[in-house]
C-alpha cells in the first residue's frame, strides 16, 4: 500500500492511527507479495485487461467455515478464482497420530461439532475393522439411536440457520429449542452438551438410564403435538405480505 | 468383495505388481512402484474392463523407512473399491508423477500430500500449500515432525494415567482398607 504523498504534505509519524490502518489493510493485499511458485499461480495472479482482484472472506458473511477465495473480476463477472484453505486446519491426524485409538476418538467430536456422533462413528468403524472387533447388537442399536437424535438436533439447527440466512429471524429461536431438549437429553445418556465421546471400540459408553428415557418421553410427546409441528408451520408459512 | 476383480487384476499388471493381490473384508488393494503410475492409473480409468472413474481419495503414508502415496479408486461399472499403493518412495525425496491427467480433482489432494508429507507430484501445475501458510517450511505429517508440546516425549512419556501400577507419589501412607481387629 503506497500512497503518493504530495509534496506540501507534512511527515506523518509513524504512531498515527492512519498509518497503521494502511498497514493493517495491507495484510489481506490479494496478491501473494512473493514471485508465483506454480504455473497455474502464475496464471492465476496475471492480470488481464481491465481486470481486478478481490478479496471474499475469510470474515465474509456467507462463509459458515471460514474460507478465503480470492476473486479475479471482470466488471461484474468473476473470470477466476483462488480458494485460500486452511483457516480452521488445526492439525488432528497429527495428533491423532500421538494418542492411543481410543484418545483419538476424542480428537473425532469437534471436527463437525452439531453432529459429533457421526464424526465419530466412521472412526470407530475404522478401529474395529482393524482390530477385527464386531460391537454387539443392543451397542449397534444405541450407537443408531444416539445418532438419529444427534441428526435430528443437527438438522433442527440447519433448518434454522437457513432461514437466518434467507431473513427470517424467528425460526433459529424456535430450532435452539428442539436442539437444546435433545442436547439435554443426549447429556443425561453420554454425559456430554456438545462434543459427546460415547461411542467405544466395539461398543459404546453407557447403557441406557432412567433421565435419558423420562427426557425422550417427554419430548417425544410433547414436540409432536406442538413444537416440531409449531416450528414447521411457521417456516414453511409464506412471509407477510405474500400471501 | 469380489474374488474375479482380484483375478483380473494379477492377469492384467502382471509382474508390475510388487506384491500380490491383497482382498480384506471388503476392500482390494494392489501394490505397484511409484514409476508404474500413471500407466496403471490410466488402464485402471480407461479400460472397459476396470473402469474406476472415480478418484475417491489421494493419501500420502510415512511409515518412518519408506513413503506410499495411496489412491482410493470406485469403478462405476462394476461398483467396486480398490486402493492402489504407490509403495517404495524415498523419505529424503519423494516424487510420483501426477494423475491430474486423469482425475482433475487430484490436484488439491496432491497438494495436501505436499503440503503434509514434502511429496512433490511430477506434473501437478498447482503444487503449493493448501492448508499451512506459504512461508511454511516443514511437512508436518512426515514422522520425523515433534509436535513441540508433544505428550508423547514429555517426561510422562509412556505413562497413562489410567494404568500405572505404582503407587502415587503423593499417596498418604496409611493404608486405605483397614483391617477388623482380630
Amino acid at each position: 500500500m503506497t500512497t503518493a504523498t504530495p509534496p506540501d504534505a507534512h511527515e506523518i509519524p509513524s504512531d498515527d492511527p492512519r498509518v497503521q490502518l494502511d498497514e493493517a489493510l495491507g495484510v489481506f493485499e490479494p496478491v501473494p507479495p512473493y514471485p508465483p511458485r506454480t504455473e497455474r499461480e502464475a496464471e492465476f495472479y496475471t492480470l488481464g485487461d481491465g481486470e481486478m482482484f478481490i478479496n471474499m472472506g475469510p470474515q465474509h458473511p456467507s462463509t459458515h467455515g471460514v474460507l478465503r477465495i480470492v476473486l479475479k473480476i471482470d466488471g461484474e463477472n468473476v473470470v477466476d478464482l483462488d480458494p485460500v484453505l486452511g483457516y480452521l486446519h488445526r492439525g488432528v491426524e497429527k495428533l491423532c497420530e500421538n494418542a492411543d485409538y481410543h484418545h483419538s476418538i476424542a480428537y473425532l467430536d469437534p471436527l463437525e461439532y452439531i453432529s459429533s456422533l457421526f464424526c465419530e462413528w466412521p472412526g470407530v468403524m475404522a478401529f474395529e475393522k482393524l482390530l477385527d472387533v464386531t460391537p454387539p447388537p443392543r451397542a449397534e442399536y444405541l450407537r443408531v439411536l444416539s445418532s438419529e437424535l444427534n441428526r435430528i438436533l443437527s438438522h433442527s439447527l440447519f433448518m434454522g440457520w437457513m432461514a437466518l440466512d434467507l431473513g427470517g429471524l424467528t425460526p433459529i429461536l424456535w430450532s435452539f429449542i428442539e436442539r437444546d431438549e435433545i442436547a439435554e437429553m443426549l447429556a443425561a445418556l453420554t454425559g456430554q452438551r456438545l462434543l459427546f465421546n460415547y461411542f467405544r471400540i466395539g461398543g459404546v459408553n453407557g447403557d441406557l438410564n432412567h433421565e435419558f428415557l423420562s427426557r425422550l418421553g417427554d419430548w417425544m410427546s410433547r414436540s409432536s403435538s406442538d413444537g416440531c409441528a409449531a416450528w414447521g408451520r411457521w417456516t414453511r408459512r409464506p412471509p407477510s405480505g405474500c400471501a | 468383495m469380489d474374488p474375479a476383480l482380484k483375478r483380473r487384476l494379477a492377469n492384467r499388471f502382471g509382474e508390475r505388481l510388487t506384491a500380490p493381490v491383497h482382498q480384506r473384508h471388503d476392500e482390494t488393494e494392489i501394490r505397484i512402484g511409484p514409476g508404474d503410475v500413471p500407466d496403471v492409473c490410466r488402464t485402471l480409468h480407461d479400460d472397459a474392463e476396470f473402469a474406476f472413474r472415480v478418484l475417491a481419495d489421494l493419501a500420502g503414508v510415512d511409515t518412518g523407512t519408506t513413503m506410499q502415496v495411496v489412491y482410493h479408486l470406485w469403478s462405476e461399472t462394476s461398483s467396486d473399491w480398490l486402493r492402489v499403493v504407490a509403495d517404495g518412495l524415498t523419505r529424503d525425496d519423494p516424487r510420483v508423477p501426477s494423475v491430474t491427467f486423469l482425475w482433475k480433482g487430484a490436484e488439491w489432494m496432491e497438494r495436501e500430500a505436499y503440503d503434509m508429507f514434502g511429496i512433490t507430484f511430477e506434473g501437478n501445475r498447482d503444487l503449493r500449500r493448501i492448508y499451512m501458510p506459504p512461508d511454511y517450511q516443514s511437512f508436518p505429517l512426515r514422522k520425523d515432525f515433534f509436535l513441540p508440546d508433544d505428550a508423547a516425549r514429555s517426561p510422562g512419556a509412556g505413562v497413562r494415567h489410567m494404568e500405572q501400577v505404582h503407587t502415587p507419589r503423593n499417596a498418604r501412607p496409611a493404608a486405605t482398607i483397614r483391617k477388623a481387629p482380630a
